[in-house]
């Protein structure tokens, strides 16, 4: 037998999911404020347990173990890293912070500075100068150098970022000064931008390459402590760490990418999403993730999640492909009130998980939407998690007329709609916006939502914006940590190439794109097989933003004809994303990329499950009053226990369906229908 | 007005209503980045010198992704609306950049599109656009030589460049014929133009959705929503009125043009009367009215922190006056090129230390003076370059915080990458770095200026004003100035000042050296903590004469401080 564990690490709790190759378990265990590897460690005997066998005795016959990480989020989010200093071109080493001018908001002037993750004092120039072409134009004074690091590993710097302007075109430099800090602080961890972002933009990259070696030194550690550990126990597989985007990757490379796991966790409920909602006959789908805090959107289109390279983490600059989640602070916990326009609000100021919503007793008094929900009647007071907490329909009631009805001279129905609604208005809006600023249309793609409360609006989003189908995986609490289970083996290598469209040398271009390939083959981990994906980056001549363009070839032999076809989509994409192209304008490459794929081969992890008859009324246990706008208000409304939902069973809105994480609303002109995958698939007509 | 929820009298929800705005928010915000994405000018793509409004039948402004611009095209919407008023079609696109009926400059055109609904006007896209080149002495049309202005550029009172969807050419090729970088600007044109029909497509569909009686509704209801807001903050200042100028540098060291604004502040509403301020002068710091009211209105934002969204209601709580001739309002034949950066910062200025002194506590200046620096080959007239987009001055302090990065205005604009910069053929940039003891002293610090040095290909001609860097930023509550800027020249291993004035001057510098003032400092630096000194002396941006001679941390103290830092 053999087994895959795949964990997900989450603020509340680490979720796990597990396959002997015939049964999926998930499960969740509490985590633990700083102390990942212990619930890891719980979250297998969980594992254990639910196999019935001793806790060696499965790692023993684990094949994989799959680690969705909260490490490198925290780091960044509590600035915790590594002492890190910087080694630069002298006379730029203050790029990191003048950020291009950039600063969040243009009429706040309350907001602090950026936390300075390495302080000017351990940002180090040193002499030398490349040109844009490659050429030394000042050889690198390795004195400076020298000096540099003794200074730093005098300070106590144990990792240091090595970022030197044009080293994307020549990176001897940065090479030699890897050779040499390694000479003077052997124990140091060193990060060169060559290697984490060989790509034009000095200041993209100097932060990219500063957050990759603040963060690594503890992803590091933490995942040599865990391996350690895990072995220790019998553990004779490989542990692997799901990437930001949307791969998996071996310790050996994590541990020195900590910049490619910022995104560990969101990127696995996107890989999850692909795969459920492949199973269930949708390639085209924009998932929606709504926790207490948060409204994560992100779109799949043609069974692949859009990969952006515009991020930023804790303020900082993320130029590496990532998993394009988009984040609004709008959740359950989102708290509504009035402003001084009179108007009402909802968000962004958030009740957390602590105090958390009124209804939650925990000693919140402000009205969230989540008490706007249990008002409403989406959520029952005795069905919460399962039925393990009660939450105070009398405290949310209190909580509104407090803060909203008595304000605005309503009743507390009519302010518990009214939020609904401006809550539903910001979800549409970030999902128009995902779906419109990346040239698509929502009408083309299915919904799918997770996340507590994800499933209470997401028909209302759908209708909001023409969707025709909301997906809900039945798992979906644990889904981040599915899609580790689900994950491909994936390495994304960029390389700036600037040149106008007319003059690439073919030969010259397949020769760079082999070199990146073979670069990213020599860090692929051992897999069932490879897939090779290539792509352009391309603009008019004089634009500064690029679109990535698939370059479609037969063979690794880079053509005229493929050239010109990659320029010919890249006009049809630029006419989506925009309104317009310019066939009369010169076309620039400006990056090439590549992204290897190490097929991995799981089998259905998740087994069809037979069809069962279309009645769904053994699982009808209750009915009660809930709001439907088009209805006319509050209607009494059938409620169905998920659990007692089997695959093929039909429920006709309006209706609720109570899962043991998760409430799904089902509006009248809608119909769900659970299917073999254990997904439910919602029509939307209206 | 006060938000009601009932919907059973016919009229719209209040709910309705609020939805309605954010979405006319989201979308002059979403074609404003399309517009940026697409553009094939760094000027509009990194500078960001684009800006989009939606304005409702009468012209008044609903929503706009860049309040800076908000008097801007308030003048010019109503001015096109009235000098069009039985003439417009559905499908029409109006250009203007005249600045004496509101526009910020001829280099900055503005395109204005009706949407028209079942026969009736029902709103407009309007879209400015900054172009490199509407012909003129210098290209660019930032000339310091001007006198008048013509000599700046071509302007162009409101044209149809489309007529009901049908390209008007003979028109359009006449506007192109002006500049110097025809292929150029026809492609920012069909840019804007795409973001217009992009607009058109969007607000198309709200329409539909929710039908005309209702937008309509909501187009007040955003104005409505400002104006209340606005008024909200009048409570906590001090009614009265409030007198303050401030002398904008000219091409005379000894003729200083003067703004002077009368604030008069009432219970609900703020008059801003700047008629008192000089006559316009033959040089190009003169603004237009619109500007005028952009700058006083973006200072009036900041003292609320952003929190009114800003569009006509705004102007119904705030009421710019300014005289005709003067060197806020600018007529027939006075240049403007250069009068959102100077006189438009002034204006911020006084607004700001008005609004400061009604509300009892400092505000920061919220600007640093700027140079102009441009540089083009002898060989090529159009190849203008503005090095001063380089330029990055420190912001000021506020009470309980340091400031840093550059002034808040002026980060709408985003920098350029020096690599880029260099692989597009630009000269090599040798430093971009902070400028050690440049931030105003105080409890509170300044952010510190960055110094930049670029070197100068032979063969160029420059055109330059450089007087404003000998201006300080002035601290507040005790706090110091920060340094002043310079602008520099190195010729054979010499650096010496640059020019105060040059048109088109041969430069056969090797270098040029450009800083910017660093930030005011806020409140007495004795009171700044000494951890806090201790670290600037740690991270280079203080010399130890000045944490002795300024903040009293003597030698021995900080260098054992500074080895304990490392």
């Amino acid at each position: 037998m053999s087994y895959t564990i795949a964990v997900d690490v989450g603020g509340t709790f680490t979720d796990v999911v597990a396959t002997d190759e015939t049964e999926v378990f998930t499960g969740k265990v509490s985590s633990r404020p700083n102390d990942e590897a212990t619930a890891v460690l719980e979250a297998v005997e969980a594992v254990a347990n639910h196999f019935g066998k001793a806790g060696p005795d499965l790692l023993k016959d684990t094949q994989f173990f799959i680690l969705g990480t909260t490490v490198v989020t925290n780091a960044m989010l509590e600035y915790e890293g590594t002492p890190t200093g910087l080694m630069t071109t002298k006379g730029f080493r203050d790029i990191l912070e003048i950020r291009r001018g950039y600063k969040e908001s243009l009429f706040d002037l309350s907001l602090p500075a950026p936390h300075p993750i390495v302080r000017r004092r351990f940002r180090k120039g040193v002499t030398e100068r490349i040109n844009y072409a490659g050429q030394v134009v000042t050889p690198l004074n390795e004195q400076d150098v020298r000096a540099a690091v003794r200074e730093l590993k005098a300070a106590g710097i144990t990792s240091i970022a090595v970022c030197l302007l044009f080293s994307f075109v020549n990176d001897a430099h940065e090479r030699r000064v890897a050779e040499i800090i390694r000479e003077e602080h052997p124990d140091c961890f060193v990060t060169l931008s060559c290697d984490v972002l060989p790509q034009i933009r000095e200041f993209e990259r100097v932060s990219t390459t500063v957050v990759n070696a603040y963060t690594s030194p503890l992803l590091k550690n933490y995942l040599h402590r865990l391996d350690n550990g895990l072995r220790s126990a019998g553990f004779a597989g490989e542990l692997v760490v799901m990437q930001s985007n949307g791969g998996i990757m071996d310790v050996a490379y994590s541990a020195d990418h900590g910049v490619d796991a910022v995104l560990s966790g969101p990127a696995g409920g996107v890989v999850a999403a692909v795969a459920l909602g492949e199973r269930s006959g949708y390639k085209d789908i924009i998932t929606a993730d709504m926790g207490g805090t948060s409204y994560d959107v992100c779109l799949i289109r043609d069974g692949k999640p859009v990969v952006g390279v515009d991020n930023w983490i804790s303020r900082y600059r993320v130029a590496v492909p990532l998993v394009d989640i988009h984040t609004i602070g709008s959740g359950g916990g989102s708290i509504a009130s009035v402003d001084e326009g009179g108007a009402l609000r909802v968000g962004p100021a958030s009740a957390g998980a602590s105090p958390g919503p009124a209804c939650y007793g925990r000693g919140g008094t402000r009205p969230t939407v989540t008490d706007a929900n249990l008002l409403l009647g989406f959520m029952d007071p005795e069905r919460f998690m399962g039925g393990k907490m009660a939450l105070s329909r009398a405290a949310a009631e209190d909580a509104f007329q407090e803060h909203v009805a008595g304000p605005l001279g309503i009743s507390v129905l009519e302010a518990a709609i009214g939020v609904f609604r401006i809550a539903n208005n910001d979800l549409s809006n970030a999902l128009r916006y995902v779906s419109v600023t990346r040239g698509q249309d929502p009408r083309d793609f299915a919904l799918m939502a997770f996340g507590g409360a994800g499933a209470i609006h997401a028909g209302i989003q759908a209708v909001d914006l023409g969707i025709k189908t909301v997906l809900v995986p039945r798992n979906a609490p644990v889904l981040s940590a599915f899609g580790g289970l689900v994950a491909d083996f994936k390495v994304s290598r960029v390389h700036s190439y600037i040149r106008a469209v007319e003059s690439v040398d073919p030969a010259e271009m397949t020769e760079l794109f082999l070199s990146v390939q073979s670069e990213a083959e020599n860090l692929l981990p051992t897999s069932d097989g490879t897939r090779l994906e290539r792509y352009v980056d391309l603009r008019y001549q004089g634009q500064t933003r690029e679109v990535i363009v698939p370059l479609n070839t037969r063979t690794k032999k880079i053509t005229d004809i493929s050239l010109q076809r990659a320029v010919q989509d890249f006009h049809v994409l630029h006419e989506k994303l925009y309104g317009h192209k310019r066939t009369d304008v010169p076309v620039q490459v400006v990056s090439i990329r590549v992204e290897l794929t190490g097929l991995r081969r799981m089998g259905d992890v998740v087994a069809a499950r037979k069809f069962e008859s279309d009645d769904a009324s053994s699982a009808h246990v209750d009915d009660r009053e809930v709001y439907f706008e088009r209805l006319g208000g509050m209607v009494k409304t059938p409620v169905y226990d998920g659990r007692l939902i089997v695959p093929g069973n039909v429920v006709a809105g309006p209706a609720v369906i109570h899962e043991p994480g998760t409430t799904i609303v089902i509006a009248d002109g809608q119909e769900a229908m659970l299917d073999q995958y254990e997904t439910y698939v919602i029509e939307v007509i209206r | 007005m006060k938000a009601s929820m009932g919907s059973s009298d016919g009229r719209a929800s209040s709910i309705d209503l609020e939805i309605l705005r954010t979405r006319f928010l989201a979308c002059a915000d979403e074609l404003a980045a399309a517009l940026a994405n697409s553009a094939s000018t760094t000027e509009l793509s990194q500078s960001r010198e684009l800006a989009v409004a939606i304005a409702d039948a009468q012209g008044h402004i609903v929503s706009t992704d860049d309040p800076q611009r908000l008097g801007t095209f308030a003048a010019t919407v109503a001015h096109v609306v009235d000098y069009f008023e039985f003439d417009l079609e559905d499908g029409d696109v109006i250009l203007t950049n005249d600045p004496y009926t509101g526009a910020a400059g001829v280099q900055y055109p503005i395109l204005i599109s009706p949407l028209i609904v079942g026969g009736q006007v029902t709103l407009f896209v309007a879209v400015m656009v900054r172009i490199n080149d509407m012909g003129g002495q210098v290209s660019g049309n930032l000339n310091p030589a001007a006198t008048e202005l013509l000599s700046e550029g071509v302007p162009v009172t409101p044209v149809k460049i489309e007529r009901r969807g049908r390209p008007v050419k003979d028109i359009m090729g006449v506007f192109l014929l002006n500049g110097r970088r025809e292929d150029e600007t026809r492609r920012t044109i069909e840019a804007a133009k795409a973001a217009i029909a992009l607009g058109h497509g969007r607000l198309g569909d709200l329409v539909g959705k929710h039908g005309l009686d209702l937008i309509n509704e909501a187009l007040a209801y955003a104005q409505d929503y400002s104006e209340t807001i606005a008024r909200a903050a009048f409570p906590s200042w001090q009614a009265g009125t409030y007198e303050v100028e401030r002398e904008v540098q000219t091409n005379d060291a000894a003729a200083c043009a003067v703004v002077r604004l009368v604030a008069t502040v009432g219970q609900d509403s703020l008059r801003l009367d700047f008629t008192a301020s000089d006559d316009q002068v033959p040089f190009f710091v003169n603004c237009s009215k619109g500007v005028a009211v952009s700058s006083a209105l973006s200072a009036f934002l900041m003292a609320l922190s952003g929190g009114a969204p800003a569009n006509g209601g705004l102007l119904r709580v705030v009421n710019v006056v300014t005289r005709p001739g003067s060197v806020v309002h600018a007529t027939a034949p006075a240049p403007c090129g250069y009068g959102s950066i100077h006189c438009g910062s002034e204006i911020v200025d006084v607004v700001t230390e008005a609004l400061s002194l009604a509300a009892g506590r400092s505000l920061p200046v919220l600007s640093v003076p700027r140079p102009l620096v441009l540089s083009r080959p002898t060989t090529d007239r159009s190849g203008q370059r503005d090095l001063g987009r380089w330029a990055v001055g420190g912001a000021s302090a506020m009470e309980g915080s340091d400031a840093w990065g550059a002034p808040n205005l002026s980060t709408r604009a985003e920098l350029l990458s020096i690599e880029q910069w260099e692989t597009d053929g630009r000269f090599p940039v040798e430093q971009v770095e902070y400028v050690v003891d440049s931030a105003g002293a105080g409890e509170w610090t300044g952010a510190p200026g960055v110094e930049l040095v670029l070197s100068i290909p032979p063969g160029q001609l420059m055109t330059l004003w450089t007087v404003p860097t000998r201006s300080t930023v002035e601290g507040v509550a005790g706090g110091h100035a920060g340094a002043n800027g310079a602008v520099s020249i190195c010729t054979d291993g010499r650096w010496e000042p640059a020019p105060d004035v040059e048109t088109e001057w041969p430069c056969d510098a090797d270098f040029l050296r450009l800083q910017l003032a660093g930030g005011a400092g806020y409140g007495d630096p004795r009171r700044r903590p000494r951890a806090s000194v201790i670290a600037d002396l740690a991270d280079g941006l203080l010399s130890e004469a000045r944490a002795r001679d300024i903040y009293d941390v003597s030698d021995d103290n900080a260098h054992g401080s500074r080895q304990a830092h490392g």
